[in-house]
């Protein structure tokens, strides 16, 4: 006998919540290799050519108001983990062709030594298929995420990619609150967006939401949805 | 090719067109038409949504820019209708695919769980503006 509730009850919220809510547009990437760059480029072109860049402000106008003011519809490429190749790669394609790209950064990856940011990378779910860079750097840099953070979002994916839920409270303040002040202390400013490794929505762990509204993260993005949370000052 | 805006909507009006221009030319019963129209349309769109899943699934999630849809949702309103009663046609349009397929997936698997639901909408995300699916279509 099939037992398909749990699928007929999601697929029903959803399609609910859909029928009644914005949507928008988002294009997930990871590592973006060199070798790769052609594949990118008519991606991102195409997405230039139909939609309009998202901008935090478009993004907390949209979400307040549940009106789209630009004459195409918006494509937000999410840019997850904090690969170099995203800067080297997806920076200089999203500047040609009009689009702004939000960067979720895992902040001890980008602390980690070179050295040792490719065993950082295999401990922590982060992946590299393709090993382009010699200097063993696979990271962005600091440099490098404040000149994204003046055309682009930079936002936290917390700080080592590991399952929230399953932590203890202490190494739960260090992934909400620590990436926060990570950006603080190297962007000279916090950042309003937050994803959680595995993609959980705001309202399913207290603790982590507690922790997400005590650093001020404006937006939570998940695998379905993104929120917004406050009013950002 | 990129399809705009309102490729949802096109999608499914154009297939729907294609069903009825198909039934228009069947002869006239008025008892069970209505259902054998339904079923024939679901059986369809599960064989699309199959080979779509499939062909998705050997993408490179690790390297590949993967088209996605997400609900947009203003916790900050108490007056959280304030987004919801301007949602867009196309958020409604979007909606009714998701019941097509989902209620057409399950003829494929009857024991789906609701792990198979963000498939889909990713199915339905590059039907929109992704790239593999076409790539696909200029294939043929």
């Amino acid at each position: 006998m099939s037992d398909n509730r749990s699928f007929r009850e999601s697929a029903g919220t959803l399609e609910n919540l859909l029928s009644s809510s914005p949507v928008l547009r988002v294009v997930n990437f990871h590592s973006t290799p060199r070798s790769r760059d052609r594949e990118y480029r008519e991606q991102i072109a195409r997405l230039g050519k139909s939609f309009s860049a998202v901008s935090e402000a478009d993004l907390d106008r949209y979400l307040a108001t549940g009106q789209w003011h630009k004459a195409k519809p918006g494509v937000i490429p999410a840019i997850y983990e904090g690969y170099r190749n995203g800067y080297d790669v997806i920076v200089p394609l999203l500047e040609q062709f009009g689009l702004i790209g939000w960067f979720f950064v895992i902040t001890d990856f980008v602390k980690a030594p070179p050295a040792e940011q490719l065993a950082f990378a295999r401990a922590h779910d982060i992946g590299i298929e393709t090993l382009e860079y010699p200097d063993g750097r696979y990271a962005l840099s600091w440099d490098e995420l404040r000149e994204i953070g003046r055309h682009h979002v930079v936002a936290s994916h917390a700080r080592s990619h590991v399952l929230l839920s399953a932590l203890d409270q202490a190494a739960r303040e260090s992934e909400v609150l620590g990436s926060q002040q990570d950006f603080k202390e190297h962007l000279g400013r916090p950042v309003r967006t937050f994803v959680s490794f595995g993609g959980p929505e705001y309202g399913v762990h207290p603790a982590t939401d507690k922790l997400i509204d005590q650093a001020g993260y404006q937006f939570v993005f998940s695998n379905l949805k993104i929120q917004r949370l406050r009013e950002w000052a | 090719m990129m399809r705009r805006r309102n490729a949802l909507t096109a999608m499914i009006s154009g297939l729907l067109g294609s069903i009825w221009a198909f039934i228009s030319c069947a002869p006239l019963r008025r008892d069970n038409s209505h259902s054998t129209a339904a079923d024939s349309e679901t059986a369809l769109l599960a064989k699309q949504l199959e080979q779509d899943l499939a062909l998705l699934a050997r993408r490179n999630y690790a390297e590949e820019g993967i088209p996605m849809f997400l609900v947009c949702e203003n916790l900050a309103s108490k007056d959280r209708a304030s987004t919801r009663k301007n949602s867009a046609p196309e958020s409604v349009a979007l909606a009714q695919e998701l019941r097509r397929n989902a209620d057409a997936l399950i003829l494929n698997q009857p024991n789906a769980t609701e792990a198979e639901i963000p498939k889909i909408l990713e199915v339905l995300a590059e039907r929109d503006f992704g790239m593999t699916l076409s790539r696909r279509a200029d294939e043929r």
